[in-house]
């Protein structure tokens, strides 16, 4: 039974997050963690606008804050975003990893050391290698796995970089994936 | 990333409590564990026993530890609209209410806050009208700071941020460079206090006027953050400022009953 479910994105990942959170039934009854790669000196608007059409709420925790079922998380600009074992979002100013704060590589860590086999991650397009970490450990960790398939990336980096580390369960298309997301209500 | 047991990581805790009787048990566990990893590949120690054998017989060493356990500030004037409302709003209020103010720094790891808040003074010609005080959990840290210490990487975005929060001058005229580090102005440091201080900061005896602990909570569990707000409360004057990060609250309703948020979205609260 999947219990959470974390998504991690950079360059071109932008449609696909929009399309999940537009496809995510309002009954959704698992958190959702988001990793993306945002510019940090831009702090407000952007989860207005990615959140636009979403069903379900969508915000940007703040430290401690206590993970509630069917609401979705954006990792803050230029913070680090950790699942902690008491199911609370932590935030860290711990330096960039692979330039990148929020490092998908944390977030998915975290994530996977604290919900197991109850957890989904995907990791979608983008232009660095954050998140192959992240998929290492969610694999470890017995975590379902699905990376978007680099064919169907604007940019190809980050998918083929994971691609060359782990073998995930699945390897989709944008348009799977949203639909991958809707249906894993349904497995509760 | 988390490459140390929850377990190991109390094992350690335990160790430096009872040989250095410094109590460690309040910071948040996956921060705890992942910075362990990284002090574990970056000195390359093989296992838990190494480490722990290494804290107990180096002092040298642990003071390392303590300044690697807690993330430090990641660049000068971060969030500049907080800096910016500082300068044209909050501190000329608080210099016309107050002929002396006191700033606490409770707990730095590193120097970009204190800097940041040196140029800013500098800039409102106010430096010479405060007492400033820094507590600091490493020799380390306070060596750093004291000495005016950034690593160079940090100019670009520092700068930056500067022009943002309104800068005045040229940011450069602050620093001198040597090496990889640039060095703040020693002039603008001179009159600042520090100590090194644990969690119990009982040394500061002063009542503070502005308190800053932007981002150094995160690093703590709820039942430490709570302590350190409601002994915060307690040193701040009435009307004085809490400065948290962007992303924190105080989720306490007979902490948070002391206070009037004045500026929601940086984190700025107001001692009633």
């Amino acid at each position: 039974m999947i219990r959470a479910l974390t998504i991690g994105g950079s360059a071109g990942s932008f449609h696909t997050i929009t399309g999940i959170l537009k496809s995510i039934p309002e009954s959704f009854n698992i958190p959702v963690f988001l990793c993306l790669h945002r510019l940090k000196q831009i702090r407000t608007g952007f989860v207005e606008t990615l959140g636009v059409n979403s069903k379900i709420p969508l915000l940007e925790p703040d430290d401690k804050t206590m993970i509630q079922n069917g609401v979705a998380y954006l990792a803050p600009a230029n913070y680090h975003m950790m699942i902690e074992k008491d199911y609370s979002i932590s935030l860290a100013i711990d330096e960039p990893i692979h330039h990148s704060r929020p490092s998908i590589d944390l977030c998915f860590s975290s994530a996977a050391d604290t919900y197991g086999d109850q957890l989904a991650g995907i990791l979608l397009s983008g232009a660095n290698i954050d998140g192959t970490r992240g998929m290492i450990e969610l694999r470890k960790n017995k975590s379902f796995c699905v990376i978007q398939d680099p064919s169907d990336c604007e940019i190809q980096t980050m998918c083929y970089s994971a691609l060359q580390q782990t073998k995930p369960e699945k390897l989709l298309t944008s348009e799977q994936i949203i639909e991958f997301v809707s249906l894993l209500n349904n497995t509760e | 990333m988390f490459g140390i047991s929850i377990d190991d990581s109390r094992r350690i805790i335990q160790a430096i409590h009872a040989h250095y009787r410094l109590d460690l048990s309040g910071y948040l566990i996956n921060s705890f564990r992942f910075r362990i990893s990284k002090i574990l590949d970056k000195h390359h120690i093989k296992n838990i026993e190494q480490l722990i054998d290494r804290l107990l017989e180096d002092e040298t060493y642990f003071d390392e530890f303590l300044y690697e356990i807690s993330a430090g500030s990641t660049e000068m004037f971060r969030d500049p609209p907080m800096w910016l409302s500082l300068s044209i709003q909050f501190l000329p209020d608080l210099f016309k209410r107050k002929g002396t103010p006191v700033f606490w720094f409770p707990r730095c790891v590193s120097g970009d806050e204190l800097f940041s808040l040196l140029i800013l003074l500098k800039e409102i010609d106010a430096l010479k009208d405060c007492q400033i005080f820094v507590s600091t959990l490493s020799f380390k840290s306070l060596y750093l700071i004291k000495n005016g210490e950034l690593h160079r990487s940090k100019l670009t975005i520092s700068q930056d941020n500067y022009l943002d929060a309104g800068g005045k001058n040229e940011f450069n005229s602050y620093f001198k460079e040597k090496n990889k580090l640039i060095l703040l102005n020693s002039s603008l440091i001179k009159g600042v206090q520090f100590k090194r201080q644990d969690h119990n900061l009982t040394g500061m005896k002063e009542e503070a006027d502005v308190i800053f602990i932007r981002n150094q909570l995160l690093n703590y569990n709820s039942l430490l953050k709570e302590k350190l707000l409601d002994f915060f409360t307690q040193k701040l004057s009435q009307g004085g400022l809490l400065i948290l990060g962007q992303k924190e609250t105080i989720q306490t309703k007979n902490i948070s009953n002391n206070f009037i948020p004045i500026h929601h979205e940086e984190a700025i609260y107001q001692k009633k």
